[in-house]
């Protein structure tokens, strides 16, 4: 077991809990996830938050007014899947994460709504790993798969 | 999370998460039932058609077989686990968040894949003889009425 596998697993559970603390509305774990300079970006924007974001605040702040929008008619999936590794150091990394989004309803089937790739940046700061950077691409159809 | 052996200790936590949908999926309810505690427990919430909570690893395999064999008559499904968040580990225990998707194939020609539901696994965990098992699993369906009619009724 490497330090470098040591990384890798720490890495993927933030992103994991990125998604779980966000469909679960628990924003003081996610701004935790983020470091204070923290930059988020959809692209294409998706209408629904303008981006990009820079900040942690600012970028907790638009992602809790998007989940209370979703929550007068259902909840999220965020399921991520598919996590490569592009660089790696003892402090920094960056990432390629699939986002498979699911729209849930308490009374119907489940819908699924959108698919895209995550292009993440990381560091280690005070002993634990955070975005920098989170580069959302959606995928629109006849587009092809993102760049 | 530098010190090799808590790597390992999660790394053979999402296994364990993994290995119990490919379990469910394959029918091998031998294998399954070896992933609990004796005295482990299993929830699902907040589902009106369903028992209240199982306890001991037999009754969870008995349940859980007997819904499969109602299942699986007509359709296959996957339980495919994601977003493994291992939190709290410690020496013996550790607990876990996973989100589980449902898809689900009907046996018969032409069937459609079906997105078939969606929920969230909150579990503890202990090792027990050297391995990882689960004490108690609790099932958060995003649907209220997911498993309607009932329990061991095909939906």
């Amino acid at each position: 077991m490497t330090d470098r596998s040591a990384i890798k697993l720490a890495v993927c559970e933030v992103i994991s809990s990125y998604a779980v603390f966000l469909d679960a509305g628990e924003f003081e774990r996610v701004a935790g996830l983020f470091a204070e300079d923290a930059v988020m970006d959809i692209s294409p924007p998706p209408g629904f938050m303008e981006v990009p974001i820079s900040g942690r605040a600012a970028i907790v702040a638009a992602l809790e007014a998007r989940y209370h929008e979703v929550r007068l008619t259902g909840g999220r999936r965020h399921v991520c899947s598919n996590t490569i590794f592009e660089c790696l150091s003892e402090s920094s990394c960056s990432t390629r994460t699939f986002l498979t989004s699911i729209a849930t309803f308490g009374d119907r089937p489940p819908e699924l709504l959108l698919t895209g790739e995550y292009a993440d940046r990381l560091e280690l700061i005070d002993g634990s790993w955070r975005f920098i950077e989170r580069r959302l691409t959606l995928d629109v159809p006849g587009s092809g798969a993102p760049k | 999370m530098s010190d090799p052996a808590a790597v390992a200790d999660r790394l053979a936590i999402h296994e364990l998460i993994a290995h119990y949908g490919n379990c469910l999926d394959a029918g091998d309810f031998d294998e399954l039932e070896r992933l609990f505690a004796r005295d482990a427990t299993f929830e699902i919430v907040p589902q009106p058609a369903v028992p209240g909570p199982l306890r001991d690893s037999r009754a969870i395999r008995e349940s859980i077989e007997q819904r499969w064999r109602i299942v699986a008559q007509k359709q296959q499904r996957r339980h495919v686990m994601s977003n493994i968040v291992v939190a709290d580990l410690e020496e013996i225990t550790a607990s876990a968040r996973t989100v589980v998707t449902v898809l689900s194939v009907g046996k018969s020609a032409g069937s459609e894949i079906d997105l078939h539901g969606l929920g969230v696994f909150d579990d503890t965990i202990g090792r027990s003889d050297g391995r990882w098992v689960f004490l108690t699993r609790r099932l958060t369906m995003d649907r209220v009425d997911y498993f309607a009619p009932g329990w061991t009724s095909a939906e």
